[in-house]
């Protein structure tokens, strides 16, 4: 087994590279997608389940995560097709093939997370602008909001041409930022973003507890996420959208995470820096992101408002809702750009390590520079982002973020838990997690990732798979409201078929890469 | 506000913040620890 000692990025310091892996975690699922799900399955009964899967679930697979990443670093591997091939000594040609889902379906969540990131940012700046506010009670506000948003998002006739604009300012910003590297670009970010969130996070939690009572108090707000609804504890249901929550929320089976740890050295630590990682996301998910957009919005829409809002969604709450609450605070245009702007940072952080992985793998097997590899990178996110732009009333995006952003991340942390505890060995997986480690990881976790997490994870994986996969493979009406409208079929299908697509694409680069490298050997 | 969910939002919150602190602190402390020290470019090459 040859040694790869070419790499020459690296973190610059640890602290940088713990908050670029919590900027990774921590983006807009902690802010809407937590708060929407804890109403969603119970309020504090989701918290039970939600807390038993980040010990079973979430810890260790960041923990593997990290050390996976970081073992194939070791072999000048910075993407998954050399890690498992690696991991598996070389001896499973199929690990390479599984890896190449761990460089597309970041890609892909890259390409539609940054269409959505660049609406917080038109946001923030419309806040500033007051450009939809309105007048009335809250309710024919969040209407005004809605309308505003749904304008903004149609592009027709020439109209719509602002939502082309803000996305391709994000996409050029991000490139920008991915083109300066891992130390000067991604680490930067993150050492002012995050800090930078963190801070609009408490002070907009610190506004929102100290807001007068209108249809609600505030305490009624946290009373809502935290008062148990004892009955669904019982539910299945409630404990696969923890479980599916603490994957989203730690952003583990992305890929994201392995090409940040592929920059360690050898001896650098995993498991005290990884925990750091999941516990810094904790703290902005559970403290923080519970304690916004929630209770902000049981004090204007009422405890039964506030749960139809839930139930609209992520976005519902995150732009429809609380653009309307904003409006009623005084200095409503500082503290709506305040929340826009938290969200941009948020998403931004997460986006440049969703496009990690895809530059890694054009540098280490097209030898592309890192400028050269970012580049085109942003310049395909923006090509085929415009099919999301152009289409997104036809439910594109919502198709590709179920693959790749929520079926796809399950599957994917199923194969790599497998490679990992089984084909790898928990023996040499659990020495290699503690190579230079800082942190001894209690004895009891390695038949937690022997036992308990592929099981958790084959679990998730057959639940959703009978109750979610197979019904919107057959885009069946009742799992999606896109699948409603037979027009919108066609538009789905590409959808589709541009994932499969990109699949095959990287399957073959990988195939050429390795049979050049075999090549390379035997002359 | 409930008692039982003021307390499982206090306990919950303050564990979180607590792990959250420790790890950061450890972190930063051997950020500065390594910063004391001489680097070699030999320390970053695999041994085996």
């Amino acid at each position: 087994m040859s040694i790869d000692t070419h790499t020459q990025e690296r973190w610059g310091t640890r602290i940088g590279l713990v908050l670029a892996m919590a900027g990774n975690a921590v983006g807009l699922g902690n802010f809407l997608r937590f708060p929407v799900q804890a109403a969603q399955n119970g309020g504090g009964t989701f918290m039970i389940p939600y807390f038993i899967s980040f010990i079973l679930l979430g810890i260790p697979l960041m923990w593997v995560e990290w050390g996976v990443g970081r073992f194939g670093g070791q072999y000048g591997h910075h993407t998954l097709p050399g890690t498992l091939d690696e991991l598996t000594d070389r001896k499973k040609a199929w690990a390479k093939y599984i890896g190449v889902m761990g460089v597309v379906m970041p890609l892909v969540v890259f390409i539609y997370y940054t269409y959505i990131v660049s609406w917080m940012l038109g946001f923030s700046l419309f806040s500033l602008t007051g450009g939809y506010f309105g007048q009335g009670t809250p309710e024919e506000k969040a209407e005004g909001v809605r309308k505003f948003l749904v304008e903004y998002q149609t592009v027709q006739d020439g109209s719509g041409l602002i939502t082309v604009l803000f996305f391709a300012i994000t996409i050029v910003f991000l490139g920008w930022i991915l083109a300066r590297g891992i130390s000067g670009g991604i680490e930067k970010l993150a050492l002012y973003g995050v800090p930078l969130l963190l801070v609009l996070a408490a002070v907009l939690v610190f506004r929102i507890l100290t807001m007068a009572p209108q249809a609600a108090s505030p305490s009624d707000g946290l009373n809502f996420i935290w008062n148990p609804d004892w009955a669904s504890l019982g539910n299945a249901r409630v404990w696969v959208a923890a479980a599916g929550q603490m994957f989203f929320t730690l952003s583990v089976g992305m890929g994201s995470i392995q090409t940040y740890s592929s920059y360690l050295r050898r001896k650098d630590d995993v498991t005290l820096t990884g925990l750091s990682t999941a516990a810094t996301n904790e703290f902005a998910e559970v403290v923080l992101g519970g304690t916004l957009a929630i209770p902000a919005a049981v004090v204007f829409f009422g405890v039964a408002g506030a749960t139809a809002i839930a139930q609209g969604g992520s976005f519902d709450l995150g732009i429809v809702a609380m653009g309307a609450v904003f409006q009623g605070l005084p200095g409503a245009e500082i503290w709506a750009f305040l929340w826009f702007f938290l969200l941009f940072i948020a998403g931004a952080t997460s986006c440049v390590a969703l496009a990690s992985p895809a530059i890694s793998f054009l540098q280490d097997e097209l030898k592309l520079s890192r400028k050269k590899a970012s580049w085109s990178i942003a310049g395909l996110a923006a090509l085929i982002g415009l099919f999301h732009v152009v289409y997104l009333q036809r439910g594109v995006l919502d198709e590709w973020d179920y693959w790749a952003g929520t079926f796809g991340l399950v599957v994917f942390a199923a194969f790599e838990i497998v490679l990992f505890s089984w084909v790898f060995g928990i023996d040499r997986g659990w020495e290699e997690l503690h190579r230079g480690a800082d942190l001894r990881i209690p004895g009891f976790y390695k038949p937690i990732m022997k036992w308990v997490t592929p099981i958790f994870l084959f679990v998730l994986l057959g639940w959703w798979g009978f109750t979610e996969a197979l019904p919107t493979l057959l885009m069946e009406p009742g799992v999606g409201d896109r699948y409603a409208d037979p027009a919108n079929r066609p538009y789905l299908w590409i959808a589709r078929g541009t994932i499969v697509l990109m699949l095959a694409a990287v399957a073959l680069m990988v195939r050429r890469a390795w049979k050049r490298r075999a090549d390379a050997t035997v002359e | 506000m409930t008692t039982f969910a003021l307390v499982f939002m206090i306990i919950s919150m303050t564990l979180v913040t607590i792990l959250t602190g420790y790890c950061l602190a450890r972190v930063l402390k051997s950020d500065v620890e390594t910063d004391d020290e001489p680097t070699s470019p030999l320390s970053s090459l695999p041994h085996d």
